[in-house]
């Protein structure tokens, strides 16, 4: 398990600045074994500068990051456990497959060169051609293959499905998650693509202004929101009636005299104090992570500004 | 145990090389090129008798086609940046350091697996070419003296190879850019490469009047960076000489290596991309840039425009380095911190001159177990006029040769002994005493000071002001080798004439020099 305990961290203030920028702060979560969990976050977040606190990469200003009991930073044993692929692959430009297999074999003594010859071969990548003569999917083919071949216990994936074509994604992740399962190891990934964690990932989390907002299985997640419509004839529903009644609403629209709203509860609770109030319709519909993510962005002023200038 | 984490070190050192592989072709390419130029050098050595004592005396010379072997591996030396840059890349590229600080290995490992790294990518050609070199020229020549120069050219050699790898990853250690990452190390390996020799030369020899350092290449603060010119240098004196200075060469990089881990151990990821992690490192890097280049126009006598120009490199790499905004503040804070690094200087100029470099003008020649010895002394008057009219002042020439036991000249003439071990020791000590007496601080002014920086400051102690008398002693061995000078001005007459009335007891004084 990795465990992530009130985690705050600082960058060392630019000349100019008057404080040190915090790109987290107090994030605390659990990350168990055998489960496919996604990042997600506004752009500049934190999700990236976390991924980089659990490889080793960053120390923390405050907290701790442990895996498997052991502090991760600066520590082997605990590093060996993870493999962590970024958002870029110009590193790798000038290796060929070959090499790149060559390389990380010097350092994890559990990579499995099957493994490598086996999915490079079901993705016909070329082995001794440069990488950067590969195309940015194949670029991404290639070191996702080569995580996979270090067998570690955890694989951390920033933004890697961004910029692929839709085929070339829906491979990637099937490959992924068959290796995955085979083995019982653990994915982490981030995206912007929330239909896609949602989709692909069994617990997720959201980060705002190093913030964590929310953590938890999708599925109960999802279940925590419920968008309902309703309208009480001739009255006009408005958002005070709705608050008055017990909810806590995220979002309130109108059209006619049905009134729309976003709401923090399960579906089956909030209808029940929504009943109180007579109305002629009532239901809720269920919400995607995605609305999740935007109404919740939403509530903490995201895009609002830009959104009021347009 | 240990073996596991070799082993580890060892792997994740392969790693690193497999990568480099232009940088691994270039060394390899400049290494063999090279050593097959010196290999060949060998064959047209020349060999020369200049004997006079003790018996034959080699000297060497490489030809053109050693010295650009020389040349090649001097070249593959320094090419030392470029391996340590790229296998350091995860000090300066935020994308290798997110591969390479999430492996699985600390500080300490990553560290010790990119020394060996950069030991196989360059270290090791050139270590291997030097052996060849070595193994080959034995084979072609037999005297033993010949195998000792050859020996310590490989080994220069190899301390700049030490020199430039250490002083790059000390500088790459304290830079989060590439840019900053190379020119820092060039700057500062070239900076402390000349400090010292200016220093000494300057700073303690030039204010002290006296010289035992006999030879450049023999010169205790030639050390570090600067000892590749030792080899090309023509000399017969083989490994001996030269070795102590090589030793050191090579300890002050392990040291530099040493240090460079202890702030390699301090990076992490957030200090990717910053110009230069450590302020006092910057501090560091200009005051030795700035303090060599003072070094250097005081001595070319053109310190005014030295001091513009200084003035305008330093703000130049201080607006390279500030990749905020630049405000009218921070122009003052640069110019204060380089009228800081000015005051340093004048004060350490200034103590090594009222000091008379910090007491090394009491330094005297005493004879050991030399079998002879040649003392002269040369005095002249500043005053054109009265050194050719004058029949009172005139230059004078005095000297006189000690020979304890016979000796055999380049013609096979023996030359016979012409005092006792305790007379020749006796005559050194009337010469010190004389020193002592005509030689200390009492000249010493402000406004004398002051002239170092408004004249040309080649010879200190050679006044051309009319009223002064220069004189120089000098102890040299039969073979016109230096051991010892002492230069003393005088500006009284009678005080001239008393030390030349001084000197005619002890030498002979005449008036052409004498042929040896």
């Amino acid at each position: 398990m990795i465990e992530i305990n009130n985690v705050t961290m600082k960058f060392d203030k630019n000349k100019g600045e008057k404080e040190d920028f915090t790109a987290l702060d107090r994030v605390s979560i659990n990350i168990p074994e055998s489960c496919i969990y996604g990042f997600l976050g506004s752009n500049g977040a934190g999700k990236s500068t976390l991924m980089r606190l659990m490889c080793g990469v960053y120390p923390c200003t405050e907290g701790s990051i442990k895996i498997d009991g052991r502090e991760v930073f600066d520590d082997p044993e605990a590093k060996g456990k993870i493999f962590f692929v970024n958002d870029e692959t110009i590193q790798y430009s000038t290796y060929t497959l070959k090499d790149l297999k060559n390389y990380y074999k010097c350092y994890y003594p559990q990579f499995s060169e099957e493994v490598f010859d086996r999915l490079t071969e079901k993705l016909s990548l070329p082995q001794n051609k440069r990488m950067s003569q590969f195309s940015k999917g194949m670029k991404r083919q290639a070191v996702v293959v080569a995580a996979l071949s270090c067998k570690t216990k955890y694989i951390m994936l920033d933004e890697a499905f961004d910029g692929l074509d839709p085929a070339m994604r829906k491979i990637i992740k099937t490959m992924i998650v068959d290796e995955l399962m085979d083995r019982d190891a653990a994915m982490i990934v981030s995206s912007h693509n929330v239909a896609e964690i949602n989709e692909l990932c069994d617990r997720a989390m959201l980060i705002h202004q190093g913030h964590l907002i929310f953590a938890g299985e999708v599925d109960e997640i999802k279940s925590g929101f419920c968008k309902l419509q309703t309208s009480l004839g001739s009255r006009q529903m408005t958002k005070e009636m709705a608050e008055a009644a017990g909810l806590e609403v995220m979002q309130f629209s109108t059209l006619g005299s049905v009134a729309q709203m976003i709401v923090r509860g399960g579906a089956e609770d909030c209808l029940a104090k929504l009943k109180g109030l007579s109305p002629i319709l009532l239901e809720a519909v269920p919400l995607t992570l995605e609305e999740i993510f935007i109404y919740e962005l939403e509530v903490r002023g995201y895009g609002a500004d830009i959104l009021k200038e347009n | 145990m240990v073996q596991t984490y070799l082993k580890k070190i060892e792997l994740a050192s392969r790693a690193e090389c497999r990568n480099r592989k232009k940088i691994r072709l270039i060394l390899l390419i400049l290494t063999i090129v090279g050593a097959l130029f010196e290999i060949k050098d060998y064959k047209v050595m020349t060999i020369t008798e200049n004997a006079y004592n003790d018996g034959i005396r080699f000297q060497r010379s490489p030809s053109l086609e050693g010295i650009f072997g020389a040349f090649l591996m001097f070249l593959a030396a320094c090419f030392g940046l470029f391996a340590v840059h790229g296998v350091f890349s995860d000090l300066t590229s935020k994308q290798n350091a997110d591969i390479q600080l999430s492996l699985p290995m600390n500080a300490k490992e990553r560290y010790l697996s990119k020394l060996m790294a950069v030991f196989k990518l360059h270290i090791l050609p050139i270590l291997t070419a030097g052996i060849a070199v070595i193994l080959i020229g034995s084979a072609k020549e037999d005297a033993f003296d010949m195998m000792g120069y050859i020996v310590r050219f490989q080994l220069v050699t190899l301390a700049v190879a030490l020199f430039v790898d250490s002083v790059s990853i000390f500088c790459m250690s304290c830079c989060g850019a590439k840019a900053e990452g190379i020119y820092t190390s060039i700057i500062m390996g070239g900076c402390i490469s000349v400090l010292p020799i200016m220093f000494f030369m300057e700073a303690i020899i030039g204010f002290s009047g006296v010289d035992n350092t006999y030879s450049f290449y023999m010169n205790p603060f030639y050390v570090f960076g600067g000892s590749i010119l030792t080899a090309l240098e023509e000399v017969g004196t083989g490994i001996g000489a030269t070795m102590p200075y090589i030793l050191a060469n090579l300890l002050m990089s392990f040291a530099t290596l040493f240090a460079a881990y202890f702030i390699y151990r301090r990076r992490d990821g957030r200090h990717v991309g910053k110009p230069i992690v450590y302020s006092l490192f910057l501090e560091l890097f200009m005051f030795t840039g700035l303090t060599t280049l003072f070094f250097v126009f005081v001595y070319t006598g053109g310190w005014s425009i030295g001091l513009t120009a200084a003035l305008i490199i330093c703000i130049v790499i201080r607006i390279i380095l500030a990749r905020a905004k630049i405000t009218p503040i921070k122009f003052v804070i640069w110019i204060g911190k380089y009228a800081t690094a000015l005051a340093i200087f004048i004060v350490l100029m200034g103590a090594a001159y009222y000091t008379g470099g910090f007491g090394y003008y009491k330094v005297r020649y005493h004879m050991n177990n030399e079998k002879a010895i040649n003392i002269e002394a040369t005095a002249i008057s500043a005053n054109p006029s009265s050194a050719y009219t004058s029949s009172e002042t005139k230059n004078r020439y005095f000297q006189r040769d000690f020979r304890t036991e016979n000796t055999t000249a380049a013609n096979d003439v023996t030359v016979p002994a012409n005092c006792t071990r305790e007379e020749a020791k006796q005559a050194v000590e009337d010469i010190n005493d004389l020193i002592d007496r005509y030689h200390n601080l009492q000249d010493r002014d402000n406004e004398s000071f002051l002239s170092i920086f408004t004249d040309n400051y080649s010879n200190w102690y050679y006044s051309h002001d009319y009223d002064y008398y220069n004189i120089r002693i000098t102890i040299s061995d039969l073979k016109f080798n230096t051991k010892y000078t002492a230069n003393i001005t005088l500006d009284d007459e009678t005080e001239y004439e008393e030390f030349c009335s001084e000197l005619s007891k002890i030498l002979e004084e005449s008036y052409t020099e004498s042929y040896r």
